[in-house]
């Protein structure tokens, strides 16, 4: 187990590489440059600032470099914000959006699995219908209606909630709900699947011939069997939802790193640009790390080698 | 012996069951699953139920624990008394102290039977923590007791175990260490060796024989294979599409079976001393569909003695407690 940890871990630096590497490529083939402005900008000026960034290296010699400096945990400079380091936008941006995802992936898991085990537990009743209709709404509803939609009513119509804005706990309810959402909608799904899965298992009646308590029988005879399918489905998700939606940010104007990674990419902001994709990655390739090794807690059937 | 009170009378079997009834509400119409099945358990009494799959046997006996999913099953009629206590129609709380406490089950397959996410221990010592109000390491203390005496190597390490970690005789094991955690009076082993090798058969068969005269725990004994009944049970009754048609002292049901169904089934059971090469007699045809049971006999339909009679009546009951049948026409005895 540990062996199984430590030598997915040590894979995880070359699947890196190759992301930046790649990456670095793409960004580049981009028409226009970070100087490209409607002003003109005197060619001098522009060839300084190329030396500065670098830009006027050899194309290897740059890619060189940058692997460099990330290996010493300096993601460069932005092109578009001269006077901060893509480090300090990364770790301004961060902090919220992670919250707000942290928030939104508690939603998911609270609403998605409740939902899911009422469903499974009583098929084709009221209340499984009820759960997965809501559901479909969930995963048929965007986030650019829904957002709205729930600043409308929570925050215009009931003022129970600040619409928009950021800084007190409140402004947190909204956006996570609205991203969350969807990702609850799956849960539920999936966790209702699961749980049907295993609901006329013959353990299942075994546990029952045990005389034990249904509560006790869904809690720890089904819902590890039955969780199995989320879990596979939160690897990615997880890194989705935590990395949070441009969207959402900028609907409620949540102080994210989501839009500094649209406007990046617009501006070739090649350094900006470069540092979001790498902190994305690593989250992704980290929580599918965690996700298979949960796996392997929930499943004592699967082999480690 | 046993832990619990003998509140019936002497004479009063442990297990009645009258006349009864379990259906199933389905797409096809009503199912009867059961209907009108009768028997006793006496105590320290091994009864063997014995029937095709489909006739019923599982479902009676899922019906004693109130292991029935309802809906779609119900209960038109019928009493199950244990120990002089109606349980039929008790509620779920109460059925649930009897469950895996005085009345235990062990299932067919171990494989599937088993919880594959869980330890051993955490299977054996949840019935004890439920049953016997154990904290959990005096529990864990029982379940490794337990282990030992259903014949399980190592069990001190094998108790850590998960259940894929276990051959198919050594789940069985554990199967029946969890039947007898808590020393029930009524043991129901459904199938207990059908899923198993041959060699194991054998040896869980042994294990359960020997529990049974050491505990002086009643079983009943449910399974399609007539060898099985013959080593174990004092009594069997053959079961055929939901009703019990014939039931007599297991040497009795052997030596002179008057259900052509009974003889047909003994003469089906390959035997050791038949001439190589001879074809195994098997029973022409099916079993009836449960939803569209056949008018009179239901067996008349593959009954090479029907008169016209059996496709319109069904057969009263013929003989006494000790030896009765459902037959117009009853083998008589030498009959083959």
């Amino acid at each position: 187990m540990t062996r199984f940890i430590v030598g997915r871990v040590l894979g995880l630096i070359p699947t890196l590489l190759v992301i930046v590497t790649l990456s670095f490529f793409v960004i580049r083939l981009a028409p226009g440059s970070p100087f490209t402005t409607e002003r003109g900008v005197p060619k001098e000026v522009v060839e300084e600032l190329q030396a500065h960034y670098g830009f006027d290296r050899p194309f290897q010699e740059q890619l060189f470099n940058y692997l460099a400096n990330l290996a010493s945990g300096n993601l460069g400079l932005s092109t578009k914000y001269p006077q901060r380091t893509v480090n300090e936008i990364i770790a301004a941006g961060f902090p919220p959006t992670l919250l707000i995802g942290s928030f939104a992936l508690l939603w998911a898991l609270l609403f998605g699995v409740s939902a899911g085990i009422i469903g499974a537990m009583r098929q084709n009743t009221v209340f499984d219908y009820g759960a997965m209709s809501l559901a479909m709404v969930g995963i048929s509803l965007p986030t650019f209606v829904l957002g709205p939609l729930l600043a409308l009513v929570f925050g215009l119509t009931l003022y129970v909630l600040p619409p928009a804005g950021w800084g007190a706990a409140r402004h947190v309810v909204l956006p996570a709900v609205t991203l969350g959402t969807v990702y609850a909608a799956y849960v539920a799904r999936l966790t209702r699947g699961g749980m049907l899965e295993v609901v006329r298992a013959d353990f299942v009646r075994t546990a029952r011939a045990k005389g034990l308590s249904e509560q006790l029988i869904i809690w720890r005879h089904m819902l590890r069997g039955g969780l199995l399918p989320v879990v596979t489905f939160l690897g990615p998700a997880i890194a989705n939802i935590l990395v949070g939606s441009v969207v959402v940010e900028k609907i409620f104007a949540v102080p994210g790193i989501g839009p500094y990674f649209v406007d990046a990419a617009f501006n070739r902001d090649y350094f900006l640009v470069m540092g979001i994709v790498v902190v994305y990655s690593a989250f992704l390739l980290v929580m599918n790390l965690i996700v298979d090794v949960l796996y392997g807690f929930l499943d004592p059937r699967v082999r480690y080698t | 012996m046993s832990a619990h009170a003998n509140t019936g009378g002497a004479g009063e079997p442990l297990l009645r069951v009258d006349d009864l009834a379990v259906h199933f509400e389905t797409d096809e119409g009503v199912v009867k699953a059961v209907d009108g099945v009768s028997f006793e358990v006496q105590r320290g009494e091994v009864l063997g139920i014995v029937g095709e799959s489909g006739s019923g046997k599982s479902v009676a006996n899922q019906a004693i624990v109130g292991l029935v999913p309802r809906p779609p099953g119900f209960y038109p009629r019928g009493r199950i008394h244990f120990d002089g206590q109606q349980v039929l129609g008790l509620s779920e709380r109460k059925l649930r102290d009897i469950r895996g406490n005085r009345i235990a089950m062990i299932f067919q397959d171990p494989m599937t039977s088993l919880n594959p996410y869980l330890k051993v221990e955490r299977q054996l010592t949840e019935l004890l923590e439920r049953h016997r109000n154990l904290d959990r390491r005096k529990a864990r203390t029982g379940a490794i007791d337990m282990l030992v005496q259903v014949g399980m190597p190592e069990a001190e390490r094998r108790v850590d175990a998960y259940p894929h970690e276990l051959s198919g005789g050594m789940r069985q094991r554990v199967m029946i260490a969890m039947a007898l955690l808590c020393e029930p009076e009524l043991l129901i082993a459904d199938e207990p060796t059908t899923a198993l090798d041959v060699t194991i058969q054998a040896q869980v068969l042994d294990l359960i024989r020997d529990l049974q005269a050491r505990l002086g725990t009643s079983v009943i004994l449910i399974t399609h294979d007539l060898g099985v009944v013959a080593g174990m049970a004092h009594r069997v009754a053959v079961m055929y599409a939901g009703r019990i048609v014939e039931q007599a002292d297991t040497d009795t049901l052997f030596a002179a079976p008057r259900h052509p169904y009974t003889g047909g089934l003994l003469r089906s059971v390959p035997r050791i001393d038949s001439e190589p090469g001879r074809a195994i007699e098997a029973i022409k045809g099916l079993p009836p569909n449960p939803a569209a049971l056949p008018a009179g006999c239901f067996f008349s339909p593959r009954c090479g003695r029907a008169s016209e009679r059996c496709g319109q009546v069904y057969p009263d009951r013929d003989g006494d407690a000790g030896h009765y049948v459902h037959c117009h026409h009853p083998l008589s005895e030498g009959e083959p």
